[in-house]
Formats: C-alpha cells, sequence, structure tokens
C-alpha cells in the first residue's frame, strides 16, 4: 500500500499557506512532519507576507527597482520550496513504485491540485474540493499498464512540464515588475506547483497519445491514397486519345473492333467472350498504363484497328 | 477514389499528373486540397463509360488577383470552375482554382 498521503496533505497545505500568504489553515490533522519541517524550510508564509507587503509598498512609492528585486526575492524563495517538495515526492513515488496500487484511495490522493491561494477559507475549500470531488472519480488506470514503463514515462512528464515553466519565470523575470508584477509570478508559481503532479503528467500524456493518435491517423490517410505517377504532356495527349476512342466504340457499340483491339492485347481472350466482359476487359487494359511504359503498346493496339 | 499529388512539383505538372490519372481510370477530379506538407489531397469519381473527360486546366492565383475575374475568363472559353483552394505548388500553399 503506497502511504504517502499523510505527506501529500502536508505539501498541498503547507504550498497553500505560503503562496496565500496567510497562517496555516485548519484542514485536517496530519501525522508525522511534512517535508518542508523536515527539510527546514527557510521562507515561510509569514515572511512571504511581510516580503509582499514590502513589494506592494515599493510599487506604491515608484520605486520600481527595489520592487522588482523584492519580487525576485518572494519568486526564488517559494520556488524554491516547490523544489525542495518536488524532489521529496519524487523521490517517495520512486522509493514506493515497486508497491503502486492503482485505484485505490491513495492514488487520488496524489491528484494534487494548486489552490488559487489568495485566502484561507478558499484554500480549505480548495482541498476539501480535492478531498471530495475526486472520490467516485477514479481515473481508469489499467492495472497491467501502470508498471515501470508509466511511472518512467510520469516522472518524465513531471519533470519536463516542470522544466517548461521554470524556463518560463526565468525569462519572464527579466522584465521590470509593470510587465511581470508579482501577482503574475505567483500564477505562474502556481503552474509551476501543478505541472510536478501526477494529475497533470497524465493530462499532458493523455493529450501527447490524442495528438499523436490524430497524427498517425493522417498519416495512415496518406499511405492509403492512390500516388498519381508523374506524367508529360505526350503521355496525357495520348492516353486520352485512346480513352476517347474507346468510348467512340463503346457510345456505337462497336464490339467487334473492341474485341479485335482487345485481342491484340491479350491473345489469350476467348473468341466467345460475353460483349460487356469485352468492355471491361478492353478497360483493364487501358488502366494497365499505370505503368507508362505500356503505353505504346495500347497506342499502337487502338491505332491498328481505326 | 483517393489520391495524392506531389505538391513539390511545379502546377502544371501537377495538372498533367492528374489528368492522366482521369483518362487512365475514366474518373474526374472532383475535389483538390492540400494534405499535409508537401502532398495534395485529390479525389477523383468515376464517370459512366462512353462519358468523354473534358481536360483539367489548373491555375495559380496569386493574393492580389480577383478570382471572379478568372472565373469570367474561363467561362468565356466554355471552361467552368470546379473547385478554389488552397493547394501546395512547389511546396509553397498557393491558391489554385480548376477548370473543365
Amino acid at each position: 500500500m503506497f502511504v504517502f498521503h499523510r505527506n501529500i496533505y502536508a505539501i498541498s497545505t503547507c504550498l497553500a499557506v505560503l503562496l496565500s500568504g496567510c497562517a496555516s489553515p485548519a484542514i485536517q490533522k496530519v501525522e508525522g512532519p511534512g517535508p518542508l519541517e523536515v527539510i527546514g524550510s527557510s521562507y515561510d508564509a509569514t515572511q512571504k507576507s511581510k516580503d509582499a507587503v514590502q513589494y506592494a509598498a515599493l510599487v506604491r512609492a515608484g520605486d520600481l527597482q527595489n520592487a522588482r528585486v523584492m519580487r525576485d526575492v518572494i519568486v526564488q524563495n517559494v520556488r524554491k520550496e516547490i523544489e525542495v517538495v518536488y524532489q521529496d515526492f519524487e523521490r517517495g513515488l520512486f522509493a514506493n513504485k515497486a508497491a503502486f496500487e492503482v485505484e485505490t484511495d491513495i492514488f487520488e490522493l496524489l491528484l494534487s491540485t494548486a489552490t488559487t491561494l489568495t485566502g484561507a477559507q478558499r484554500a480549505r475549500t480548495n482541498l476539501s474540493a480535492l478531498l471530495t470531488g475526486t472520490k467516485g472519480t477514479r481515473l481508469s488506470v489499467d492495472k497491467n499498464v501502470f508498471g515501470e514503463k508509466t511511472y518512467s514515462a510520469l516522472v518524465s512528464q513531471m519533470r519536463a512540464s516542470r522544466s517548461k515553466v521554470n524556463a518560463g519565470i526565468f525569462e519572464k523575470l527579466a522584465k521590470d515588475v509593470i510587465n511581470y508584477p508579482l501577482a503574475e509570478a505567483e500564477v505562474d508559481l502556481v503552474r509551476l506547483f501543478n505541472a510536478g503532479t501526477i494529475h497533470d503528467a497524465l493530462v499532458q500524456l493523455s493529450a501527447q497519445a490524442g495528438a499523436a493518435a490524430e497524427s498517425e491517423a493522417k498519416l495512415e490517410d496518406q499511405k492509403a491514397r492512390t500516388k498519381l505517377v508523374d506524367a508529360t504532356q505526350q503521355q496525357v495527349d495520348q492516353i486520352r486519345a485512346i480513352r476517347d476512342r474507346y468510348n467512340t466504340l463503346f457510345n456505337n457499340k462497336d464490339t467487334s473492333t473492341a474485341r479485335k483491339i482487345l485481342k491484340q492485347l491479350d491473345s489469350t481472350v476467348k473468341d466467345d467472350l460475353p460483349e460487356a466482359d469485352v468492355w471491361k476487359k478492353l478497360d483493364a487494359e487501358i488502366r494497365k498504363a499505370a505503368d507508362q511504359a505500356y503505353l505504346p503498346t495500347l497506342t499502337r493496339a487502338f491505332a491498328a484497328n481505326q | 477514389m483517393d489520391a495524392q499529388v506531389d505538391g513539390s512539383k511545379p502546377l502544371a505538372e501537377q495538372q498533367t499528373a492528374i489528368n492522366y490519372a482521369e483518362q487512365l481510370n475514366n474518373a474526374q477530379l472532383v475535389s483538390y486540397q492540400k494534405g499535409p506538407a508537401p502532398a495534395n489531397f485529390a479525389t477523383l469519381q468515376s464517370v459512366p463509360m462512353g462519358q468523354n473527360i473534358p481536360p483539367l486546366l489548373l491555375i495559380e492565383v496569386p493574393i492580389a488577383a480577383s478570382i471572379g475575374s478568372i472565373v469570367v475568363t474561363q467561362l468565356a472559353t466554355g471552361k467552368h470552375l470546379i473547385f478554389y483552394n488552397a493547394v501546395y505548388v512547389k511546396s509553397v500553399e498557393t491558391k489554385v482554382a480548376g477548370f473543365r
């Protein structure tokens, strides 16, 4: 049984507090120390709240340079906490993957979502929704499929998603506080947290599988289509002349000439071949010019029986 | 019949390829549009035995040009518009009109 749930409560709770700047919400009794307490968090919600107040004051005073410094301090500190929590989470996943069970309450608890984190009540509501909303809506994951390969795919996806969001944050931190205010940075930090969840990884993997399937379907469609061969204008004129001649004979019900042409092209054709079959077989002979090397043979046969 | 034409070729070569296929298969083009680059997707529909298939003419329509004026010009020669779509010509997405 995968017993990581108590840490997940702690993770969600601590981050909710950190990003909301509020005092710790009384959501549920947490058993045992959470990862932040064990590792020794150096940046808690109280400090963050003070920094945010200072940031706001600097912005109001028009001291944008120092405001940017304060913004960056807050962002980097919260990033560090998210990183610590994620690394601990991934270590826990690895340590327990052999005993990982699907379709259990424990699996549901791993579906962490970030809260909007603007207040203790909302944080509590969000986490309560996490606990109650996911019950009865279990992911349909094939137990046989969820093995070594899927574990690797999930971790790879989480790492890739986190790298992408991290890169985006770093890029935006080059902007001033007008173009990248703290509020926007906090949204990105929530995205960073989300990117390190199994839920997000599964969503990303599903989207990629869907896109891959669509791409595969398009490729299959393309493979199923007949590739038209190149042709010169002379070859087009030749095949048109042959087809026009065929049509004239057909419309005039000149089976006799058609039979002669057919006999010249295929000497094994029986003399008593039914009329309908003469036209079908002659049409089939024309279609052999898909190999354009057959075109001169066709031209000669039709020309010889004008 | 679902077919594909090499959109990396010039329009004139695409035209001859389609015209050849029409006569070969006793079918005429009813749809022509770009597929995954640089392929163009063509749909040919069989015609009854004995029915002649007039030649297909493909015309590139420049961005600044009016399709209406091109249609009028072709109508004067007895040709009717059968499609007007984006297709690949020399691997570049291009608006092309088909007349017969």
